[in-house]
């Protein structure tokens, strides 16, 4: 976070204070994890704000510190995240004749937000890289977790939140659309299937 | 007078007694084949919650096949092109061009007319006063379910041709809760110009979506209690790198309901467990077994919620066993 950004949160800070920030401001404010720890390695402004905020009411319990070093963590895991990034040609290079989970996934995502969008663009990138070193078929469905290789650990760590709804609603597309799909050969309505998979991609 | 009364007592016994099964019958059976006959344009609506879309379609059969293409008039301008089996989606805004094929995905359901016993064990058919629809005259089916397990149906079909105009969702309370109905029907000579044409797939990043074959014939799940009149249709997995994906398709003939089972292996999961709504659409998600397992279908929440509770490993027999009827 810069000083002209960190001098904003605290105008904000100031506005929220004083009751005049606008419900998206507030939104902005309060819900960016990933400024939680900065740079340097020191606690961000809105983060310290949390802190001094839950001192002076007397909350900064436990249960505080340990929600102080999961955003750590957080942060942390996000970094890691982000080099896995670095792994997006391997996609392109295996793309040719299979059947890609992440394109499918991501082919029926709504763009929530740029960012989000960015963000889950980089998370199905991680699940494609998944993919291709799928080994076994067969493998049993109760899968280990212990033995789950970086890759996958990255995938089930709790990544930004945006992320992670992202791509929850991109599964769930993914879910209607298959469904959708069975949903017109099993029934009698022929085209209600396929119009409710368009209206869910347009809403 | 008198003979007057007589007709009026018969009409309303002929419009609030169940359809005879024929007359049912030829009228649903008019409905499936209008997707072979008939060459046609305009605008639909489909209106659930608060969300209304409107989208253009425009239909041809020939020699070639069926063609049909549907594209939204709100926000992005999505199309989805069906060409008998293939299936074209389209998004303009991401330069994005899917495919898919259905042929190698049979259904196991049986087909009308044998269909219609089946379902007239789970929903009472009655014929209504005809209505009009788009500037037609249109014959009304009402749907009604003899239990809380599904959705009512109400059908707009034309009364020449069969083609569905109008089709409302009801729900246990008798309220609307999806609405299709065509605004504009022209009927044309022939096909549209524009089909079976090939795509401008100019600048488009293409990708084929047609899934894996499934990796195991027989479902390694089942659903132990699932409600009466639905069938297991479909079933198929996917290898992904934390094991298989399962995909059981359920139906009664107008409901359909999938289930998805999935290796309970990303924590973010837990967030999604629950019930959620979108329009006539219910889901429902929960944990089985170190499994995470999701149930969509356009039925009561009830309905998504007994079955995700029923789903269970299959443990000595392999194999899915259909419901005795």
């Amino acid at each position: 976070m810069n000083i002209n950004n960190e001098n904003q949160s605290a105008e904000k800070i100031s506005a929220y204070l004083d009751d005049a920030l606008a419900a998206d401001e507030l939104e902005s404010l309060l819900g960016a994890p990933a400024s939680v720890v900065q740079a340097d390695g020191r606690f961000s402004l809105v983060a310290r704000y949390h802190l001094m905020g839950d001192a002076l009411r007397g909350e900064l319990s436990d249960a505080s510190m340990v929600d102080v070093s999961v955003r750590i963590q957080q942060a942390l895991l996000n970094q890691t995240f982000d080099e896995i990034e670095v792994t997006k040609p391997v996609k392109k290079a295996g793309l040719n004749n299979r059947f890609d989970f992440s394109a499918w996934l991501g082919s029926f995502s709504r763009p929530l937000a740029g960012m989000a969008l960015a963000a889950s663009v980089a998370a199905l990138m991680v699940v494609t890289v998944v993919q291709f070193e799928s080994p076994e078929a067969g493998q049993p469905l109760a899968a280990s977790p212990v033995n789950l290789p970086a890759d996958t650990l990255v995938a089930s760590k709790p990544v930004d939140e945006a992320v992670a709804k992202e791509s929850q609603l991109a599964e769930f597309d993914n879910y209607l659309t298959e469904h959708a799909e069975f949903a017109a050969q099993d029934t009698l309505q022929g085209r209600l299937p396929y119009v409710r998979a368009v209206s869910y991609q347009a809403e | 007078m008198r003979f007057m009364l007589l007709q009026v007592l018969f009409l309303s016994a002929y419009l609030t007694t169940p359809a005879a099964a024929s007359e049912v019958s030829d009228l649903l059976k008019k409905m499936t084949d209008a997707d072979e006959r008939f060459n046609y344009q305009g605008v639909l609506v489909l209106r659930k919650s608060n969300n209304l879309v409107a989208m253009r379609v425009e239909h041809g059969t020939d020699e070639r096949g069926v063609w049909e293409s549907m594209m939204s008039l709100n926000g992005e301008a999505r199309r989805v092109v069906r060409v008998n089996d293939e299936v074209t989606s389209i998004y303009p805004e991401r330069n994005l061009l899917t495919v898919t094929h259905n042929a190698n995905k049979h259904t196991l359901h049986p087909a009308l007319p044998a269909n219609l016993k089946n379902l007239e064990a789970y929903y009472t058919i009655n014929r209504l006063k005809d209505d009009r629809v788009a500037d037609l005259a249109a014959a009304v089916l009402d749907v009604v379910p003899n239990d809380g397990f599904r959705y009512g149906y109400r059908y707009w079909l034309d009364a020449e041709t069969g083609v569905l105009l109008r089709c409302d969702l009801l729900n246990e309370k008798q309220r609307v809760v999806e609405q299709m109905m065509f605004t504009l029907l022209e009927y044309l000579p022939a096909a549209p110009a524009s089909a079976f044409a090939v795509i401008d797939r100019e600048g488009f990043e293409q990708k084929r979506l047609d899934p894996a074959p499934p990796v195991q014939p027989d479902p390694l799940w089942q659903v132990s209690d699932l409600p009466s009149g639905f069938m297991l249709t479909q079933s198929r997995a996917r290898q992904t790198r934390v094991g298989e994906v399962w995909h059981l398709a359920y139906s009664d003939g107008l409901a359909s309901v999938s289930v998805f089972i999935e290796p309970e292996a990303r924590a973010a999961r837990r967030e999604r467990e629950g019930a959620s709504a979108m329009g006539a659409l219910n889901a429902f998600s929960t944990h089985v077994d170190q499994h995470f397992v999701t149930v969509i279908g356009e039925v009561p929440a009830k309905t998504v919620m007994h079955i995700a509770q029923s789903v269970e490993p299959v443990k000595a027999v392999p194999a899915q066993v259909a419901p005795v009827e």
